[in-house]
């Protein structure tokens, strides 16, 4: 199975500017969430898309929104499947608010290992 | 004419509702001189806030700067009259402040785009950790959510104001209350639309019998909803008014008429003030203690 990984971190800095590495403002997650979804048209024999967070410090609530809600929400049929790794204590709980207004909810991946993926509750 | 407006000995959120109400009976265009003179402390919302009362002026308002030197020097370092001197005409003597060895969290900082929210949670969260951790003896992982209830208050100038707005953020230890205990003072406010006209212009919103300053804040701040329809937005708030309530922390937000807080056991506010002075766009405060182990 094929694997797609994505950092972040990167997406940050290659879509909205060099100098930031902290998720925050609403129109920075659009940029990233765009700048994702062209990684992800670009792998197309991927079923699996890993979305990699441990090269960002912060992720406000209105990034986790943008970012892990709306790329899960336009991915509904399952294609491809996310995993989220390199979460911090802190993206796990701003991830969690937004997924609950969507009626998801972050379960982990695997047993052991920092990695989730989002299911509908 | 000019009107002669006193600014408290002690300038604060509270104390900040004494300018508004002689301010309330003028008309935009009337002169108005700020006499901040006798003033001896100003809290960062103190401070912000009166940069905000200059905005909503029709012509440009005068201030008289404070005479006591160490409250004047903390003003400058606070950054007040860098931007105070393109909003007032300043009267007295203006001390220079040294921005980089000011001691304050964040010095009185413009908000108006989203570049500017990165700039502000860059600045903070490099000098708010130790801050944190060290003196309101908080766990680590307290600065993220620190920066996420900075970011998020920040972020609401920037989509529904309308208009730039003021962020400042200190620490300083309470004289009288809480015991001499320290806090961490965040203040954002700006002289936009406000929550009810915001939330006014969305589609589709239904009208209710009572709908005035004090039911927008509670929509907004307790119920989360938001003038735009993707159901993604309005968590902003409610999610700072679940970090506050983790940390026993303080959460007010004054906008029109009214003004709502969460409060917390050591504080006597009230949840809901309504009938205050009109006073336009969104003033927002957050106290966080220092913590004490029972």
């Amino acid at each position: 199975m094929m694997r797609n990984h994505i950092d972040v971190g990167s997406a940050l800095r290659s879509a909205v500017s060099e100098n930031y590495s902290n998720l925050v403002t609403r129109p920075t997650g659009v940029a990233v969430r765009v700048y994702i979804e062209e990684q992800i048209r670009a792998a197309t024999d991927c079923s699996v898309t890993e979305i990699d967070f441990s090269r960002v410090g912060m992720m406000d609530f209105s990034c986790a929104d943008e970012i892990v809600a709306k790329l899960v929400m336009q991915h509904e049929s399952g294609t491809p499947t996310f995993v989220f790794s390199g979460l911090s204590e802190s993206h796990i709980e701003a991830i969690d608010v937004v997924l609950e207004r969507h009626g998801m909810s972050l379960v982990s991946h695997e047993a052991d290992s920092n990695s989730y993926i989002a299911v509908t509750q | 004419m000019t009107n002669v407006i006193t600014v408290p000995p002690s300038l604060d959120d509270t104390t900040f509702e004494q300018i508004l109400e002689p301010l309330s009976r003028l008309q935009p265009d009337d002169r108005v001189l700020i006499d901040a003179r006798h003033a001896r402390w100003a809290s960062p919302y103190g401070l912000t806030a009166l940069l905000t009362l200059a905005q909503t002026r029709m012509s440009r308002p005068s201030l008289a700067v404070p005479e006591a030197d160490e409250t004047a020097s903390y003003w400058a370092r606070a950054g007040f009259f860098r931007h105070a001197a393109d909003l007032y005409e300043l009267m007295g003597s203006v001390p220079r402040g040294r921005q980089n060895e000011s001691g304050v969290l964040l010095e009185i900082t413009p908000v108006a785009a989203s570049e500017d929210v990165h700039t502000v949670v860059d600045k903070v969260q490099a000098r708010a950790q130790s801050i944190l951790v060290n003196e309101l003896k908080l766990d680590a992982a307290a600065t993220m959510r620190f920066t996420m209830a900075l970011s998020e208050t920040c972020q609401n100038i920037v989509e529904h104001a309308g208009r730039g707005g003021w962020v400042a953020v200190n620490s300083y230890r309470w004289q009288r209350r809480l015991a001499g205990r320290r806090v961490l003072v965040i203040a954002v406010c700006d002289a936009g639309v406000g929550f009810r006209a915001s939330l006014e212009t969305a589609t589709g919103r239904p009208r209710t019998d009572r709908w005035d300053d004090g039911m927008a804040l509670e929509e907004a701040v307790m119920r989360g909803v938001s003038r735009f329809r993707d159901t993604g937005r309005g968590q902003g708030l409610a999610g700072v008014r679940m970090f506050i309530g983790k940390w026993n922390g303080k959460f007010s937000v004054r906008s029109g008429t009214a003004r709502l807080a969460i409060v917390p056991s050591w504080d006597e506010d009230v949840p809901l003030h309504e009938n205050l002075p009109a006073f336009p766009g969104s003033q927002v405060q957050i106290t966080i203690p220092e913590r004490v182990d029972r």
